[in-house]
């Protein structure tokens, strides 16, 4: 089932946005040990919350 | 962030790894992953990277695009760079719970800080039964 959530608990400066967490849920990302070795393989976001849950910080660039 | 334990996952998403130093830094428990195409980023601001608002008003400064040119004559490797992630792509926070439901949302606004109360909240909410320890910061 496709999931949208926006608005309710989230912060108003996000209120607006619909999102879909299964969009967020199927994003590709690849483990970083360190900057000197290369990325793991790539796995789902939401093989990584399905567990426990997480907090996701979505990092900028710093600079 | 709250100095409580909790039990969900401390995740950081870059888009580069040198991205991470500072999450690494400020928090040693959490984990670094690497989202090479800005998907989740592009996800977060509803379908676009969101922008610090500083850039728009440099692109409108003839000041600094002559200061750029300048500057990119002098050091071409400045041409080089990613245009998918830069200082001015915007990030933000959220908690999930296991179960996929979005808790909290905090899209990154530069000088602002996300609500520590809600987030506390939204942690608390998610925390297994039995607390072993294992944990955010």
């Amino acid at each position: 089932m496709m999931r949208w959530f926006g608005g309710g608990a989230a912060e108003s400066s996000a209120a607006a946005v619909k999102y879909s967490m299964q969009e967020f849920a199927a994003v590709q990302v690849q483990a970083l040990e360190s900057e000197a070795d290369p990325p793991g393989p790539a796995v789902p976001l939401g093989d990584l919350w399905k567990d426990r849950g997480a907090v996701v910080m979505v990092v900028r660039r710093p600079g | 962030m709250a100095q409580a334990k909790h039990t969900s996952r401390l995740i950081a998403v870059c888009s580069g790894a040198a991205d991470s130093d500072g999450f690494k830094a400020g928090f040693p428990g959490g984990e670094t992953f690497l989202d090479s195409t800005s998907t989740l980023k592009t996800l977060l601001g509803g379908g676009q990277i969101r922008k610090a608002g500083l850039f728009g008003d440099l692109l409108a400064s003839s000041t600094f695009w002559s200061g750029y040119k300048r500057a990119k004559a002098n050091h071409p490797e400045l041409g080089a760079g990613s245009s998918t992630a830069d200082g001015f792509d915007l990030g933000g926070v959220f908690v999930v719970s296991p179960t996929s439901e979005l808790l909290f949302v905090h899209l990154e606004k530069l000088g602002e800080v996300a609500d520590e109360e809600k987030l506390e909240a939204a942690l608390t909410s998610i925390d297994a039964p039995s607390s072993s320890g294992e944990a955010t910061k």
